[in-house]
């Protein structure tokens, strides 16, 4: 049995499991973390589950994006940028392990369930969005999708998309402006195929 | 896109003001942006109507805007318990199962059983026994190092090194390593799903190149000690290049950049909330990007041209808010020399000497076709040395580029000197993307046509052969290496010119092809063909020949990649098996 060698590099620098760097305060760090837990625990919980779609996966998710938020405490330089912050964090970390697991999904808020078991639609949304709407969002590449639910849905201004997706500003605002014309379009599409639906029933 | 149309008003105006309508409702537009939006709204009717569609796609979220659902009760008391334990990683709390990747993040096992076969004289092995006992003796190389760049647990690109001293003889089932294992400190935040990542000669930098959906980057990243050995960003240093003057951004005829993406071990924070005349830049991201392509690009001309030595950049020569082009460094001494391009093929390199890096990019948003564009190592970017929006960097020849280029419908290809800015043809025939061994005697290349690929803006082998000939042309016939049907390949010598790899796919993009590997004849330049070291075996594109070492990535069971290394010294052949995880890129 050979070792993971990059555990054992881990386990060699960071041998508490935790970064401790000068200046570090790990009281100020817990409470500080506690207390963006408390303001921003939902909507990160409710970022992974859309972006999973399974609600055991996003807590387990939740949690380690609080952990990382907490390990990386020391480089957060500005405490009024920490939703931003949160939210890079949790995207990394559902963008690992969507590709560790070759699983591109997202949630359509409402629409067909895909399972017997509790889904996420049921689980996040209180108020729905349209059917036509969600086949439209479907149909769209899932980081235009991604981009345009966390400016819709999560309320974030561009430069917040930018730090949480990881791109620059520019970059971010190309995303979400192909992302809008690509939802145009799609709702356009569902318009006529309904349209073709209705004439042909 | 639906051209509107309105009389009186140019088609890219239309394209401008869908995208800027497209940008408004986020609060992306500077005021200037938005008056002259405005202006166009008022005098075209179709535009004002798409403009509205993009305003109401707003109040169809409004229902689930800010609607978040309950959190497990007990979410933040199973965090603290592990941010108190201080147990990196160790959740799975909530009853599920661990999850079959985590094993494979990173570990290293000795496989050579796997696909052993593929070896020449080596008969297919039983290939259940992985490392389980030593029966086997490893034999030394002389020291060297695979490096592989993977997505950590963090969501950051993470340059790996794993020592490779000694690796298990091709006939074993296994034998026993004692791997030293480094992970470098240098990382890069990138959501890109896909890069190639090329290491300098001199193996103290790396460049990712970005592949994949969207606007894409070009980084380089330090190998060494990044705290001791920055890359050199004086914005005021000259390049030797004689460069056309447009720097590798989005938009190598008109202003835009963009501000770096960035890079370091944590999370950055957001920056300031001031809008920035930056943005301008982003009015001609169109939807031509990969994952939607629409636009239709400028015709790519057949008349090949490449900059004067003494035309300068034209960074400043517009009427719009005009983002600098010079590259803030980033962490670790990492930098972006292109940013916001589509990267065009695989045959980005250093040259032989260390001193540039080529590649070949087009503008994101599909206006223009790819450009050859070349970096100095110490510039803050990377600057295009062609400038007919027709060209590809095919590889080196010695301090010249080798540009690729279709002439009169025909694939050409000249030696393009980089001193001067003078053009020779490479050879008089048909020759596509020519790879020329380290003593310039013998190259491979297509010989054949080329056609448009599906986006209008590359080419890709259509009729012919990929051949192996005397550099640029002898009298013997060719060796065939592969015929009609491939549609990408990568060919590589090893420093002495004795061992030939070469990569071929006949599949699209980002499927795994076949690597083989052949003995060359020191003094015919040929390769042994009828006897190959290695066969056909399944690797993905980007694969490393160096320091005696070939490695590869390859498809694993269960979809996920391994890295493969076979080794030798003198004639003996030894092979061994790196689990990296999903995505793993051999640096090349």
């Amino acid at each position: 049995m050979v070792a993971d060698p990059f555990q054992l590099e881990q386990q060699r620098h960071l041998p508490a499991g935790l970064s401790v760097s000068a200046g570090w305060d790990r009281d100020e760090a817990y409470r500080f973390v506690e207390e963006l837990f408390g303001k921003h625990q939902h909507e990160i919980y409710a970022y992974l589950l859309r972006m999973l779609r399974d609600p055991e996966l996003a807590a387990d998710l939740t949690q380690d994006a609080f952990v990382k938020a907490y390990r990386a405490y020391d480089h957060l330089e500005k405490p009024e940028n920490a939703r931003a912050w949160l939210y890079q964090i949790a995207h990394r970390v559902a963008l690992d392990n969507l590709r560790r697991n070759r699983i591109v999904r997202f949630v359509p808020l409402v629409g067909e369930a895909r399972s017997t078991a509790p889904s996420a639609e049921h689980l996040v949304m209180d108020a729905r969005l349209s059917g036509e709407l969600q086949r439209a969002l479907e149909r769209i590449p899932v980081r235009q999708r991604t981009a345009l639910l966390l400016a819709e849905l999560h309320d974030m201004t561009g430069l917040e998309l930018a730090a949480a997706m990881g791109v620059s500003h520019v970059a971010a605002r190309a995303l979400l402006t192909r992302a809008r014309e690509s939802l145009r379009q799609a709702l356009a599409e569902e318009t006529r195929g309904l349209d073709e639906h209705g004439a042909g029933a | 896109m639906n051209g509107p149309r309105a009389v009186g008003l140019p088609g890219r105006d239309h394209e401008r003001a869908r995208e800027l309508a497209a940008a408004r409702p986020d609060g992306f537009l500077v005021p200037a942006e938005i008056a002259w939006l405005d202006g166009h709204l008022a005098a075209c009717e179709d535009c004002r109507s798409i403009a509205a569609q993009y305003a109401s796609q707003r109040s169809l979220f409004d229902v689930a805007r800010g609607v978040y659902p309950e959190t497990p009760r007990d979410l933040w008391a199973r965090t603290a318990a592990v941010i108190e334990a201080g147990l990196p990683g160790n959740r799975r709390r909530f009853g599920r199962p661990s999850l079959a990747y985590a094993p494979l993040a990173g570990a290293l096992v000795v496989a050579i059983a796997v696909g052993a076969g593929l070896l020449n004289g080596v008969p297919p092995e039983d290939s259940t026994s992985k490392g389980e006992e030593p029966d086997a003796t490893p034999f030394a190389l002389t020291a060297g190092q695979v490096q592989v760049v993977s997505r950590g647990e963090d969501g950051a690109l993470q340059l790996r090194l794993q020592a490779v001293d000694e690796v298990c003889p091709v006939a074993a089932d296994a034998c026993r390593l004692n791997p030293t294992p480094r992970r470098t400190t240098t990382e890069l935040q990138t959501t890109a799903s896909a890069w190639d990542a090329i290491i300098s000669p001199d193996e103290e930098q790396v460049v990712v190149v970005e592949r994949g959906d969207g606007p894409q980057g070009v980084y380089v990243l330090n190998v060494t000690d990044p705290q001791l050995a920055p890359v050199p960003t004086d914005a005021t240093s000259t390049s030797p290049v004689p460069a056309s003057g447009a720097p590798a951004s989005g938009n190598p005829g008109g202003p835009p950049s963009q501000p770096p993406a960035t890079a370091s071990t944590e999370p950055s924070t957001p920056p300031d909330e001031s809008p920035t005349t930056t943005a301008s830049g982003a009015p001609t991201e169109s939807a031509a990007s990969s994952d939607a392509p629409s636009t239709e690009p400028a015709s790519p001309t057949d008349t090949a041209s490449t900059a004067p030595p003494s035309v300068s950049p034209s960074t400043g020569a517009t009427p719009e808010p005009t983002p600098s082009v010079e590259v803030t460094p980033l962490p670790d001494g990492a930098m972006e020399i292109a940013s916001n391009v589509a990267i065009v093929g695989n045959t980005a390199a250093y040259s032989p000497d260390g001193a540039r890096f080529a590649f070949t990019a087009r503008p994101i948003d599909g206006s223009a076709g790819p450009d050859v564009f070349v970096w100095t190592v110490g510039d803050p970017r990377a600057l295009a040395v062609t400038t007919d929006h027709a060209s590809l960097f095919a590889g080196w020849l010695g301090a010249d580029a080798l540009v690729s280029r279709v002439t009169g419908g025909n694939p050409r290809t000249v030696i393009l000197a980089l001193k001067t800015g003078d053009e020779t043809p490479a050879h008089d025939g048909a020759m596509w993307r020519p790879a020329v061994g380290p003593d310039a005697t013998t190259g491979v290349w297509w010989e054949g046509t080329v056609a448009r690929t599906a986006n209008g803006l590359g080419w890709t082998p259509a009729e012919g052969r990929l051949v192996l000939e005397p550099w640029p042309a002898g009298d013997d016939e060719p060796q065939v290496l592969a015929t009609t049907g491939l549609t990408d390949w990568q060919a590589e010598w090893d420093a002495k010119g004795r061992l030939l790899a070469v990569w071929t796919s006949t599949a699209a993009p980002g499927k795994p092809g076949v690597l083989s590997l052949y003995a060359v004849d020191p003094k015919t330049g040929r390769a042994d063909l009828a006897n190959p070291k290695l066969d056909r075996a399944p690797a993905y594109a980007g694969f490393s020949i160096r320091k005696g070492r070939l490695t590869w990535s390859a498809p694993a069971d269960g979809g996920d990649r391994t890295v493969q290394v076979l080794a030798w010294k003198g004639d003996t052949f030894g092979r061994l098996e790196i689990l990296a995880g999903d995505g793993t890129t051999v640096v090349r």
